[in-house]
């Protein structure tokens, strides 16, 4: 049932899912946020296997690279409560800031490797991703608008001024079309002139470079949270600073660190998920 | 209902507005510049702050639904929204303000001399459903094409509580105003908001345009440097009162001469 008041949070059952990275991932540029599930660690070997290019595929969490999550009680919703990091810039970096956002990674598909021509995927039709999306409040209307349209560079052959087309349709089921000319310093997150992800239908991508790789990805937001330089404390966060975001015993769990460099932070994260029912 | 206890905030519905901003806006160090226009999610158009500028003798109250302004999910009828958290990162060190637009107009050219007769923004400033309180209103310009030479702005308005005529005096800079650049126009002796406007003046500057907004302050937050942020918490955003049309606008004050890149999820909680 939904989340009603304090007693509901301190009732319920609680499990613990942690992270932990023991070397720096290395970004393909600076100030990027990098996904971290393929990094050395637990959970590590995240997406290295690609899903079918036509199709792409909906993460879980038995997919390497995302973190486990025990099946909840029947009934029961899940929500994260508490969260706790501790962070090490890798030494190179140790005066950077780290920043990383959390997200339930909806949708990947990729990699798509650019040999000279302009890609383009033709027609696609992705899997549902509807059941990862929470309801907003007491309806039946999900929560499509909270959802961002990412591109996740896996070389540096992304850069300034290759264009990115991706059709998708929006929260409304209109078919839309997200198109950018990277710029600089250029953060992946793709703009959606209509808001909201509930397909891709088709991707294409044109570079003046050859060697791209990327991923097109859909991502649900869950929340950031920020380790100053240098980082010596551990990093708390309640449920009134991450807003309680709701996740579910699928959620794919993936990491986006930036520390402003070309690397990213070794890290030791823990997250409590509340389940009630 | 208003959000009162610690269970009405947990139990409440919650959305979340996602502000990205994948592009920069060439800046002044310490002055504040808006990025209404810039790339990202969502995107206006600077030239009237609507996708098709309004008569700049009338101007509008922009909503949610016009490009530029993050989409708001319909509270349900009878309920009130707050934001209950903010979650923020700039690639740049400097202060994100967060605003709902309550009415712009423009474009005005340099030497402007226009009557202007605004609709009503009440419906946004009647918070926890009570009668409209025209309070805590804020008078800014926009400039939307470069100005040549120290463009000032003069606009004559209705104050809070309804004393027409009054008027803010001729402003400017001290500079001619870059794409972007935003002041606030300070309101004459003894107010502290306004409810409509009459008049708007340019002088001075021989070329460029500007739009002219009011806004009524929502959250503000420091990006304390490069490629960092913070959350905000309820007690943190004082769990201010917002609108399922609200046009939420950012006013951005970088510490250096280029906007941060901005990533922003404002959750909104509604009862």
């Amino acid at each position: 049932m939904p989340l009603a008041s304090l007693a509901d949070l301190n009732n319920a059952p609680k499990q613990w899912v942690s992270v932990f990275k023991n070397i720096p991932a290395s970004t393909v540029n600076q100030a990027l946020f990098q996904q971290t599930g393929s990094v050395q660690g637990v959970a590590a070997g995240g997406e290295t296997t690609p899903p079918a290019l036509t199709l792409g595929r909906v993460p879980t969490p038995i997919i390497p690279g995302y973190p486990p999550i025990e099946p909840f009680p029947a009934g029961a919703r899940g929500y994260i409560t508490q969260f706790r990091a501790s962070a090490f810039p890798s030494t190179n970096y140790i005066t950077k800031n780290l920043s990383i956002l959390v997200c339930d990674r909806l949708y990947v598909n990729g990699p798509y490797i650019h040999v000279g021509s302009d890609l383009d995927s033709g027609t696609i039709t992705s899997p549902s991703w509807d059941a990862r999306v929470p309801f907003l409040g007491q309806s039946t209307e999900r929560d499509y608008k909270s959802l961002l349209l990412r591109l996740d560079p896996i070389n540096a052959s992304v850069v300034q001024d290759d264009v990115v087309n991706v059709n998708y349709t929006d929260w409304q089921n209109q078919a839309a079309l997200s198109t950018v000319v990277i710029p600089i310093g250029f953060r992946q997150f793709l703009p959606l002139p209509s808001p909201g992800v509930r397909s891709i239908t088709r991707i294409r991508y044109a570079t003046t470079f050859g060697g791209a790789q990327f991923n097109i990805e859909v991502l649900r937001p869950l929340f950031r949270f920020y380790v100053p330089a240098p980082s010596t404390e551990t990093i708390t966060m309640n449920f009134s600073e991450n807003g309680l975001p709701e996740v579910f015993e699928s959620s794919s769990l993936a990491f986006y660190a930036s520390d402003g460099a070309t690397g990213t932070s070794l890290m030791d994260l823990e997250l409590e998920i509340a389940m009630v029912t | 209902m208003p959000i009162a206890t610690l269970d009405q905030y947990i139990a409440a519905p919650k959305q979340r507005v996602q502000f990205i901003k994948t592009g920069q806006v060439t800046a002044v160090a310490a002055q504040p510049f808006s990025v209404f226009n810039a790339i990202g999610q969502p995107v206006g158009v600077l030239a009237g702050g609507q996708t098709t500028p309004p008569a700049n003798t009338v101007g509008a109250v922009p909503t949610d639904a016009i490009a530029g302004y993050p989409t708001i999910d319909a509270f349900g009828a009878g309920n009130l929204g707050y934001i209950s958290n903010v979650q923020f990162f700039g690639s740049v060190a400097g202060r994100i303000t967060l605003y709902d637009r309550l009415w712009v107009g423009g474009t005005y050219a340099n030497n402007a001399n226009v009557n202007v007769t605004t609709p009503s923004w009440a419906s946004r400033v009647s918070l926890n459903g009570g009668a409209a309180n025209y309070s805590n209103l804020e008078l800014w310009v926009e400039q939307v094409t470069a100005a040549t030479g120290n463009q000032a702005v003069n606009v004559t308005y209705t104050n809070q509580s309804g004393t027409p005529s009054r008027s803010t005096g001729a402003v400017g800079i001290g500079a001619a105003p870059t794409v972007g650049r935003m002041w606030r126009l300070p309101l004459a002796a003894g107010d502290s908001g306004l409810s409509a406007i009459s008049n708007v003046t340019g002088s001075v500057a021989s070329a460029g345009t500007f739009n002219v907004c009011v806004l009524r302050r929502l959250w503000s937050g420091r990006i304390n440097s490069a490629n960092f942020g913070e959350n905000h918490d309820m007690l943190k955003t004082g769990l201010v009162e917002v609108f399922e049309n609200s046009a939420l606008f950012a006013v951005v004050t970088p510490d250096s001469t280029a906007t941060p890149l901005i990533e922003m999820s404002i959750e909104i909680a509604y009862d």
